[in-house]
């Protein structure tokens, strides 16, 4: 065992520890050492992030274009690197890399060696998708911690306690790759974030803004967790139908992980058997897949064979028409027979089909119903204002920032991958279209804020819709455009709030009308709070606009001519127009004209303070910086990406529907690979 | 080869082998009653108590050792399943006790509750009362433990009865005031009406089967209730299940549970919420039949659907009135009866999914579900819920304890030790990940989903379990109400807590075994499971 | 639907009503003699009919009786009763114990053998139970009449 190898499984282990450990250290020993100790998660995650972009960057080549996944033999899915328990590292017998053996709830006996256990497990692994996420994580509490050193008075120790633990949960929840495991980091946000708004909101209102946050975000969960489960359940491990023969060692043998059909030799079509549960993400979205297409396979199969039959029993009709006076029944017989036994498969299939979308679209509603409270999608958005005013600026930071990157997050790696056919045939559709209706509500909405946070929620919740679309748009520019823009948002809105925290502090009021020409008073501030609101609109060269520009290349997707796909994308570009609108009317209305200000608050000084400063540079500069040179991150979320887009496609495939994403797939070359056998033990049968 | 008679004497000699940690209990309770009269002390008292479930769990422990069971002479576990050699006759047919199923486990939960009320005795007690205090308390521990390996009707009764009677003695002792006599007067009349329904069932099932021994009475039944159910057996099952739904609380009959929760000392409507519970239900999955393989048939029950949707009802009111009315609650022992009501709905879904009889598929029998979740749910609310009553002893100590919600205010500020453990239980009855109460919901809620049946069953099973979560979500609303007006408010007065920080230590035990336990499931789910009995075991 | 019942003795008869008819007539016998007795005593041409005051008195055991019969008793009349029972119940238990156990007919060496001294040691923990809960009366006060 290389001592080097463990480094990065400590790491990823030690991202969600630390802060839990900073946490205790800051309830016990003071909340001095907040700021050290955010900062040593910070260096935690910058390793992790260096380690993840080697392999990634390794192993992103090696993805290649799959068309055999289309029967579900290779379906690509996630790979987690560098997870504590890989049994790699303890050099175990039964070696699978990507996975854990560090159970934590088991719910059924022990299936043979191969298969999955049916148990709850302690999957943590980094990829593409979520190390920036984690880092976002690191960054903004960071700032958290920056922006609130000298301004909590009021309990300190127990504040950076509750700000640690909230850091804690949402690591860990980025970091999961147990679909329980995700689950419970995604509720356990809701304690520290119902303390910290409880207990340390600036205004009244606080002690009902925390239970409504969160008992609005756990109803909204529940579903959630019933659509987990139901997503488990959907999708046992399928396992050959025939076990391999008994040998002394192993008496009773259970068959191994099979995830395709197949035609015996005897011509009979066999379908994998369901075997035991699991609860891994990849294995889940790799079962997903292979139910879908060999439920497909079996319909397209026994639809050929239906044909064969009509055609045989057409052509023994004729035969008996033409024939001579003493016809031979039986043969006639024989192909009404044939007939009707396939006729029967073919329903039976299709009946099947129909059963395994209508399942998925029922999974679809509960699964989205927890993320779209979380994000917020448009209709269920009624506790942010609330949450977002009466919440201590630096949590609404973090709920902005990072927190609401929970729900996309959730959609892009639980959604879409496990419930495929559902978010391709209803996605755009249902939560495209109310995320485009976010961008739009959420502009008009800010623009008719006076109160300084509410702008920033709605322009969020306005973002954050642009969002929502480009997750469902379900192709390669679309998805990479989400997963940055994810980051791009939360530094941008999350240095937006922090900057507003600024004046809060000072002046003890969020009212826009009570500020004017602050550009003289602050010039330093107004410099940031310039840039960081161009970062929002989407200027070039800074970070959104990438991201925004590719989600638009998204939804403008030219392999499918859409015109729901380029409302969808008028829509967008709308909301980045209208974004522009209201953030120069705020600036107008606060960093100039005639300067006026609400009185300064006891006990401040109006000077920025060395740790503050360095609260409001650190996204700033990082908004810049991903601005200019956003290709690390566009390069190591390309493989996550791929899988993702190519669940998708092979889910719009299924379905009838062109891929839409033209990267990944070589031409099409349905006579070898994609047609159904010629008949029953011809020449391609071997290869089924 | 042996004889059948040698067989029957061997178990009927050897039961006692089976209750030897029992035994010591309540020989610890005699010495107790005698220290009552010679040195009434409650350090004694508790110390003494714990001695005895110290020495009661030392022999416990050494019945487990395989390698001991031949030293000791006692009988080999296999026979107990298996058919005497040459006869028809299973042992399991013949002996008193069944030490196989979940009795051990039964065993320990009892044991583990014993040594934390024993514990909680010393904060509610005083010198003169503590030693009958504690005795009663080993007498009733004792009793939960026979009660899990009760194979007879006789020994399950009195068993039941010897968990019943103390806890009437108990509900008296500690506070003579007027609430508290009218909730130990209630709850002793009610219990005994329902001690006398649930033995007029016994009664039934004895004249239908001519046998008390509770394997016979389930072969019997199954035999003749092959195609048809006698009317007379459902007028038995009813009956039992009315007896024993007082004791669990369900919905019709859990009327009692707020006023004698209210009324009675916090420390024994601690055990009142939990012991019982832990009896009832294994109770009746004993009668019901679930723990006696092959369980391919339930012996109440020809066509396999009026138990499981009598258990459903059941568990839907239940979980649904207990949630709707804990809403409308200020105190907080109605408050936690009423929340007690509605996990008692929460684990009759096991139930209903143990009774659902499975399909054959590919030739496997699926192995039983359901009851190994109840066993782990019930480890899960018993350490939640004492541990909320324990903070509430803990701050019992003055004139005026802490009773109404509005008492708790700000007790984040005034006793954080407290807080923090009584928000962890709360949080945990709420139902939220990393605590022990998440992992139960979620083996029930799975459980549920994934019925081993098709059909209509399984349908209804997945509407139950939608009914529940709806129900945790109702649940959220009071315990978080609780947990904010700890946490969140200022305080009004402080309260005083009770002498020494016993009560305090039971409540952080229970809080960290709430969260040990939700933290990492996987030993007590495996406990759980391996308590219950496969289906392919004997015959 | 009485069914035939397996014990280890062998096949048990199911329910049978006919075994039951000595009881029948044993009933029969009592309530006969209880209603002869009544019919015999309240009969208007039967019994004699010459009232006196002192004839109409309530009998309490040759005394006067004094005042309303519907009075409170003190709770300790209770107490005492109950320990009567107790005491009395549990000793009644003992005959049967000593008949069933070591009685001439109904058991054989054998069955002594196997089951002799665990019965004995039972019957002795129960009296030593009995006497612990004696003590324990008698140091609590039960008996002194306050």
């Amino acid at each position: 065992m290389d001592t080097f190898q463990l480094i990065p499984p400590a790491l990823v282990l030690a991202a969600v520890g630390v802060p839990l450990l900073a946490a205790l250290l800051v309830a016990l020993l003071g909340a001095r050492l907040a700021g050290l100790l955010a900062a040593a998660q910070l260096v935690v995650t910058t390793l992790l992030v260096v380690f993840t972009l080697g392999a990634v960057n390794v192993r992103g080549g090696e993805r290649g274009p799959h068309r055999e996944g289309l029967r579900g033999s290779a379906a690509m899915t996630f790979e987690p690197n560098f997870v504590p328990g890989d049994p790699t590292l303890a050099n175990n017998e039964f070696a699978q890399t990507h996975g854990t053996t560090w159970g934590l709830l088991s719910l059924g006996p022990v299936p043979g060696p191969g298969v999955p256990a049916p148990e709850v497990q302690f999957f943590l692994g980094v990829d593409g998708l979520n190390v920036w996420l984690v880092a976002l994580t690191s960054v903004m509490t960071l700032v958290a911690v920056l922006i609130s050193l000298g301004r909590v008075r009021e309990r300190p120790a127990a504040y950076f306690a509750w700000l640690f633990a909230l850091q804690a949960a949402v690591t860990g929840a980025f970091l999961s790759f147990d679909i329980v495991l995700f689950y419970v980091f995604f509720e356990l946000t809701l304690v520290p974030a119902f303390f910290l708004i409880g207990n340390w909101g600036p205004g009244r209102g606080r002690r009902d803004a925390a239970k409504l946050f969160f008992l609005y975000t756990l109803f909204g969960s529940l579903f959630t967790l019933v659509g987990l489960v139901g997503v488990v359940l959907a999708n046992p491990t399928p396992l050959h139908p025939t076990p391999p023969p008994p040998t002394a060692r192993d008496p009773k043998p259970t068959a191994r992980p099979h995830y395709r059909a197949f035609t015996d030799p005897a011509g009979e079509l066999r379908l994998p058997t369901e075997g035991p549960l699991t609860y891994s993400i990849p294995q889940l979205m790799r079962n997903a897949s292979a139910w879908g297409n060999v439920r497909g396979y079996r319909a397209r199969v026994a639809a050929d064979r239906l044909a064969e039959a009509d055609a045989g029993l057409a052509a023994a009709n004729a035969r008996l028409a033409a024939g001579p006076a003493t016809p031979d029944l039986s043969l006639q017989a024989a192909a009404e027979k044939a007939q009707s036994l396939a006729a029967a498969e073919a329903a039976t299939a299709i009946a099947e089909v129909t059963r395994g979308r209508r399942l998925q679209v029922w999974l679809f509603v509960l699964l989205v119903a927890g993320f779209a409270v979380k994000t917020p999608i448009v209709p269920f958005h009624t506790w942010l204002p609330t949450t977002y005013s009466e919440a201590p600026i630096a949590v609404t930071m973090l709920l902005a920032a990072v927190l609401s990157k929970l729900g996309t997050y959730g959609i892009l790696r639980v959604v879409v991958p496990l419930v495929p056919d559902a978010a391709t045939a209803y996605g755009l559709e249902v939560l495209g279209v109310l995320g485009a209706i976010g961008v739009v509500y959420g502009a008009f909405c800010a623009f008719g804020q006076r109160n300084l946070r509410l702008l920033a929620a709605y322009s969020s919740v306005s973002h954050l819709g642009l969002l929502v679309m480009a997750l469902f748009s379900l192709n390669t520019e679309g998805l990479t455009g989400a997963s940055l823009h994810m980051v791009n948002h939360g530094l941008a809105t999350g240095a937006m709030f922090a900057l507003l925290g600024f004046l809060e502090a000072r002046h003890g009021t969020m009212d826009m009308s009570q500020y004017g020409g602050l550009i003289g008073r602050y010039p330093g501030f107004a410099f940031l709070f310039v840039l960081v609101c161009l970062a929002n609109v989407g200027l070039p060269f800074l970070n959104n606009f990438v991201s925004e520009m590719l989600i638009l290349a998204g939804l403008f997707d030219p392999s499918v001519v859409s015109p729901l796909g380029y409302g969808l994308a008028v829509a967008g570009a709308s909301g980045i127009f209208l974004s522009a609108w209201y953030t120069f009317t705020m600036l107008r209305r606060v960093l100039f004209g005639p300067p006026i200000a609400p009185p300064l608050r006891e006990g401040v000084t109006p000077a920025m303070a060395l740790p503050e400063a360095l609260g409001y540079l650190i996204p700033a500069a990082l908004c810049v910086v991903l601005g200019l040179y956003p290709q690390p991150v566009l390069d190591s979320v390309k493989g996550d990406v791929a899988v993702v887009a190519q669940q998708a496609d092979l889910a719009r495939m299924r379905q009838g529907l062109p891929p839409s994403t033209r990267l990944h797939l070589p031409p099409e070359s349905p006579t070898t690979d994609d047609a159904p056998p010629p008949g029953r033990g011809g020449p391609g049968a071997a290869r089924w | 080869m042996k004889l059948l008679r040698d067989v029957h004497q061997e178990f009927l000699t050897g039961a006692y082998q089976y209750v030897l940690p029992e035994t010591v209990l309540l020989g610890t309770a005699c010495v107790l009653f005698v220290l009552a009269i010679t040195v009434p002390r409650r350090a004694v008292a508790v110390g003494v108590g714990l001695l005895g479930v110290a020495g009661a769990a030392a022999l416990a422990a050494l019945v487990g050792v395989e390698s001991l069971r031949g030293v000791l002479g006692w009988q080999e576990l296999s026979l107990f399943w298996g058919t005497v050699e040459g006869t028809p006759y299973y042992p399991r047919a013949l002996s008193p006790f069944d030490p196989t199923g979940p009795a051990a486990f039964v065993r320990w939960v009892a044991l583990a509750s014993a040594a934390l009320f024993t514990l909680l005795a010393y904060a509610e007690t005083r010198d003169d009362n503590a030693c009958e205090y504690v005795a009663c308390l080993l007498v009733a521990a004792a009793g939960t433990s026979l009660v899990g390996r009760a194979n007879d009707l006789v020994t399950l009764f009195l068993s039941l009865e010897m968990l019943s009677i103390p806890t009437y003695v108990l509900l008296y002792l500690p506070v003579r005031s007027r609430d508290g006599q009218e909730s130990a007067v209630k709850y002793f009349v009610l219990s005994i009406l329902s001690s006398a329904v649930m033995l007029f069932g016994f009664s039934y099932l004895y004249g239908l089967t001519g046998t008390t021994n509770l394997g016979a009475i389930v072969d019997t039944l199954n035999d003749a209730h092959k195609s048809q159910v006698g009317p007379m057996a459902l007028v038995a099952i009813v009956l039992v299940i009315a007896g024993l739904g007082f004791r669990l609380t369900l919905v019709p009959f859990h009327f009692y549970a707020p006023d004698v929760y209210e009324g009675g000392p916090t420390g024994v409507v601690a055990q009142l919420a939990f012991i019982p519970k832990v009896a009832g239900f294994i109770a009746l999955a004993r009668v019901l039949g679930m723990l006696y393989p092959p369980l391919d048939q339930l012996p109440f029950d020809a066509s396999g659907t009026l138990i499981p949707m009598t258990l459903w009802v059941l568990a839907a009111v239940t979980m649904t009135f207990g949630n709707a009315f804990a809403l409308l609650q200020t105190n907080l022992k109605r408050l936690l009866a009423y929340s007690g009501i509605a996990h008692a709905g929460y684990m009759l879904i096991g139930f209903v999914v143990a009774s659902t009889l499975p399909d054959v598929v590919n030739g496997t029998v699926p192995s039983q579900v359901g009851l190994d979740s109840v066993l782990f749910y019930l480890v899960t609310y018993g350490l939640m819920t004492v541990g909320s009553f324990a903070v509430l002893v803990h701050l019992a100590g003055g004139e005026h304890p802490v009773e109404t919600v509005d008492d708790l205010a700000g007790l984040a500020k005034t006793h954080p030790w407290a807080a923090g453990a009584l928000a962890v239980c709360l949080f945990s009855l709420l139902g939220l990940p990393l605590s022990a109460g998440f992992a139960g919901k979620l083996l029930l809620f799975v459980g549920a989903f994934d019925a081993p049946t098709t059909g209509s069953l399984k349908t209804m099973a997945r509407i139950l379990a939608v009914v529940a979560v709806v129900n945790s979500a109702i649940g959220a609303v009071y315990y978080l109400r609780l947990v904010g007006v700890m946490t969140l408010r200022s305080p009004l007065k402080v309260a005083e807590t009770s002498r020494g920080n016993v009560a305090l230590v039971v409540a952080l035990i229970c809080a960290a075994a709430t969260v040990a336990v939700g933290v990492y499931p996987k030993p007590l789910a495996d406990a759980a499971r391996a308590a219950i009995p496969l289906r392919d075991v004997g015959r | 639907m009485p069914i035939p019942v397996m014990t280890p003795e062998g096949l048990e008869a199911a329910f049978d009503l006919s075994a039951y008819y000595p009881a029948l007539i044993y009933v029969l016998v009592i309530v006969g003699m209880a209603v002869g007795i009544v019919a015999s005593s309240h009969m208007p041409f039967l019994k004699p009919s010459n009232k006196t005051r002192v004839k109409q008195m309530t009998y309490e055991s040759g005394m006067d009786p004094i005042g309303n019969a519907r009075m409170q008793f003190d709770v300790k009349f209770y107490l005492i009763a109950i320990l009567f029972l107790v005491f009395d119940v549990e000793l009644l238990f003992l005959y049967p114990w000593a008949v069933v156990a070591y009685g001439a007919d109904g058991t054989d060496s054998a069955w002594r053998t196997a089951f002799g001294p665990v019965v004995f040691a039972e019957i002795l923990i129960f009296l030593a139970t009995l006497g612990i809960a004696y003590a324990y009366a008698w140091r609590k006060g039960v008996f002194q009449w306050r």
